[in-house]
């Protein structure tokens, strides 16, 4: 038995000696995402500053990433809806033809966080808990 | 590490659940054969309302005979499948992974109730570690499939508590990933495979004891 114990208490011994800071570490930015209408939140809100953000990630120029517009259930890439709060659009609660907000605001970051193999795509690692 | 994780939520999941979902089947099918071929009378006997009758009367605690004879381990059984049937479906990372991937929505628990109902499973699975060793006649019948079940079920649950805590950063939840996915194609290969047989053996048990021997199973 323990042949099979001792490998594994030694994995979690060594994973123990990673502070869990350490993940999501460098350049994280101080704000959060003020979105009360998601309220009440099972975790903190994501960590999110707009402008830090997107200098970071090449977005200056590129509103319409993030800003984009829509009808129908259709993604509208040409249409920049920046300064138009998402939940104008994207709903709380379902509705036909509308990506219910927390989804959309899911969506949006990890989908692009994957594709650009950049940014937390795990939980914690954005809504980091509140001190 | 955000590769590796987008591979084991997505496509490694995906695996995971088609491997269990072809390997699943074709357990069941062979079973099904074996039982036509080494005991064909017990498939004739088969019966929905015996079938039935057994698989609803061991459902409810400390109504059969055999639950009745293990007090603490019949607790200690409900509570553990109650509760990581629970955890499973109902905590929110895994509600908001649905949400992501296919848009289902519904109630999950707070952190601090997962949490609770975490710590509940693994002190659970403590006591069936506990029993597998301290007692003679179980720890006579326990083979490595035993410890190799018991190990895999552990693991997600643990990985999930310390990645709660924060414990480990971003591997945790990697490691969440992987076990889960261990466990799940697992099932049809080890101990777990009562997932898939239990009902069957409920029936199976229930219908001879119904038709046969015409009395009650529990």
């Amino acid at each position: 038995m323990n042949k099979v114990f001792t490998p594994i208490l030694l994995i979690f011994a060594f994973m123990l000696t990673i502070p869990a800071a350490s993940a999501f570490a460098e350049g994280m930015p101080e704000g959060r995402m003020n979105v009360p209408e998601l309220a009440p939140f099972k975790y903190a809100p994501a960590v999110f500053d707009h402008d830090p953000h997107n200098e970071k990630a090449g977005l200056e120029e590129n509103c319409i990433a993030c800003h984009h517009g829509g009808e129908n259930g259709k993604m509208d890439m040409e249409d920049d809806t920046s300064g138009t709060p998402c939940v104008e659009c994207h709903s709380v609660e379902k509705q036909r033809g509308v990506t219910p907000l927390r989804r959309a605001f899911h969506l949006q970051c990890i989908t692009c966080h994957e594709n650009q193999n950049k940014g937390p795509v795990q939980c914690k690692s954005c809504h980091v808990p509140e001190k | 590490m955000n590769s590796l994780y987008n591979f084991a939520v997505g496509p490694l999941a995906w695996a995971a659940f088609i491997i269990l979902a072809v390997t699943a089947v074709w357990r069941l099918w062979s079973m099904y054969n074996l039982a036509k071929q080494k005991d064909a009378s017990s498939v004739a006997y088969m019966s929905w309302q015996f079938s039935l009758r057994s698989i609803v009367n061991w459902l409810i605690p400390y109504n059969s005979l055999g639950w009745k004879t293990n007090p603490v381990l019949t607790a200690v059984t409900f509570i553990f499948h109650i509760c990581f049937v629970v955890l499973v479906i109902f905590v929110t990372p895994h509600q908001i992974l649905l949400e992501n991937a296919f848009g289902i929505t519904y109630p999950t628990l707070s952190s601090e109730a997962a949490d609770v109902l975490t710590l509940i499973t693994i002190a659970c699975c403590c006591y069936f570690v506990y029993r597998r060793v301290t007692n003679v006649t179980v720890r006579y019948v326990t083979r490595s499939n035993d410890w190799i079940s018991l190990g895999l079920v552990a693991a997600p649950l643990v990985t999930a508590l310390l990645g709660s805590w924060g414990v480990g950063g971003e591997i945790m939840p990697l490691l969440h990933v992987l076990t889960a996915e261990a466990l799940i194609v697992a099932i049809p290969f080890t101990r777990l495979a009562h997932i898939l047989f239990a009902l069957f053996t409920r029936a199976y048990i229930g219908s001879e004891f119904g038709g046969v021997r015409h009395c009650k199973d529990w």
